[in-house]
């Protein structure tokens, strides 16, 4: 029994030592993918310098150097430039393997997180009842339901005319 | 008879740290991964508190690791909603200036590192200068912060401040802090079926947002990355360093962002740091004069 207890203790130290390898040589990854619908690859590191080009979600870029706002990556073809780090994640886009694709890019949430992979709009029961039950103004919760209604009214068309109108540059 | 061993204290944490991470490829709850950690324990001949204490710490790896759903962060988010409107003020009534908010902050949110989450903002009566954010991206700006701003950067900017804390999850992160985890680890629908918990949380969150304030890490990272979000949009990234420094001369502006907020000149001065050193060839866009025909038309 002390023997076995021993050997099951070594399996669990060596697993948690194999984790920490493993993690530590997906963190020094020298590839990154595109998080957002679309980014611009732009040769200079402000939003002003030239556009080499425009990538979308999934797009796999090679990490050339991780320093500042905005990481210098080169395409599969060869061009290189700078891209915001806000746009880029780690996570490989999914390939139809075990983990599920959302948006192009793999699931990387975790199983509670996938639990409602489809996350809609709309007051939650929960709140409803809590108004309730905490006599809270029906205004309240009606303008709650204005404010998701007019949200989900506003498509990504839309927003995008927004940004192109005011001059936004992406 | 029932052998008990006794064991050094790291190989019962190497046993809770293996435990946890189960957790996250599996998708227990940290009770559940609690209780086997406790049966495995005592399978194996440790003592009964050995194996107590074990499963209380599993409970609580676990649990702050095991993120939470986007139902339940929305569901969460949609009750500090209406205790917003219960208490700060009420939804303004021009639909063109809600739309107009939601337009900018949906341009910011796109721009985000959490760019795939229905965010929705809106403007509440209140003369207050004051923002904040609930879970699932439910933001709200007060009348008396637009009264203050002369531009849409500015708008964008304390937008993407908003933006940056659902984005980087500080309100659950605070929950995490204040030991509610195993709550939190329930599915929106067992939320609707224990009312007073979820109450409880949302009071807890609404508490945190419109008086005691987030930790004051968070509203620097908030800060910092928020600006960035504002800058790679194609804002001028001074945008929210001009909003921060105007309420730091308003000295009639007590509360709202004074109240839940670090102190504004430790703010400022981070903020021109980080500009100097990693936006410095920004510039960006103004946009005064859409903002000010807004603004004029609908609430002023």
């Amino acid at each position: 029994m002390i023997l076995w207890t021993t050997r099951w203790q070594h399996a669990v130290a060596l697993f948690c030592c194999v984790l920490l390898v493993s993690s530590t040589a997906v963190a020094a990854a020298d590839v990154m993918y595109v998080r957002v619908a679309k980014t611009q690859v732009r040769a200079g590191k402000t939003s002003s310098s030239a556009v080499v080009a425009e990538v979308p979600q999934g797009t796999r870029l090679t990490l050339k150097t991780k320093t500042g706002v905005r990481y210098a990556v080169q395409l599969d073809d060869g061009r290189q430039g700078y891209v915001s780090r806000l746009h880029l994640t780690d996570k490989a886009p999914a390939s139809g393997g075990l983990l599920s694709a959302v948006g192009g890019i793999k699931d990387d949430r975790s199983p509670t997180e996938r639990r409602t992979a489809v996350s809609g709009r709309g007051l939650s029961e929960a709140a409803k009842k809590m108004a309730s039950n905490e006599s809270l103004s029906k205004d309240a919760v009606s303008s709650v339901e204005k404010m998701e209604a007019l949200a989900a009214s506003i498509s990504d068309e839309q927003v995008n005319r927004f940004r192109r109108e005011g001059g936004l540059v992406r | 008879m029932k052998m008990q061993i006794k064991t050094k204290p790291w190989k019962n944490l190497a046993m809770i740290a293996l435990v946890a991470v189960l957790a996250l490829l599996t998708g227990c709850s940290s009770t559940q991964l609690g209780q086997l950690v406790e049966a495995g324990m005592l399978a194996t001949g440790q003592d009964p508190e050995s194996a107590a204490q074990a499963r209380q710490a599993a409970s609580s790896l676990s649990g702050a690791l095991v993120p939470v759903d986007e139902e339940t962060e929305r569901s969460l988010g949609s009750g500090v909603a209406v205790q917003a409107y219960s208490t700060i003020g009420k939804r303004h009534p021009n639909e063109a200036l809600q739309r107009y908010v939601n337009l900018v902050g949906r341009t910011v949110a796109a721009n985000s590192d959490r760019p795939d989450l229905p965010y929705t903002f809106a403007v509440l009566e209140n003369s207050t200068p004051n923002a904040f954010a609930g879970p699932g991206g439910y933001i709200f700006i007060t009348t008396g912060s637009l009264g203050v701003m002369k531009s849409e950067a500015e708008l964008a900017g304390v937008l993407a401040h908003e933006v940056a804390h659902v984005s980087r999850k500080h309100i659950l992160r605070t929950y995490r802090r204040a030991s509610m985890v195993g709550a939190l680890q329930q599915s929106a629908a067992a939320m609707d079926a224990n009312i007073t918990q979820y109450t409880s949380l949302v009071d807890a969150a609404s508490d945190t947002l419109f008086d005691k304030g987030l930790d004051q890490r968070f509203e620097y990272e908030a800060d910092l990355v928020g600006t960035e979000i504002a800058a790679v949009t194609g804002y001028d990234p001074r945008g929210l360093l001009v909003f921060l420094s105007k309420l730091n001369k308003i000295s009639s502006a007590g509360g709202g962002w004074f109240k839940t907020h670090p102190p504004m000149t430790q703010r400022i001065n981070r903020l021109n740091q980080f500009l100097t050193r990693e936006l410095g060839g920004e510039k960006g866009i103004q946009q005064g004069e859409r903002f000010q025909r807004t603004i004029s038309a609908h609430l002023r």
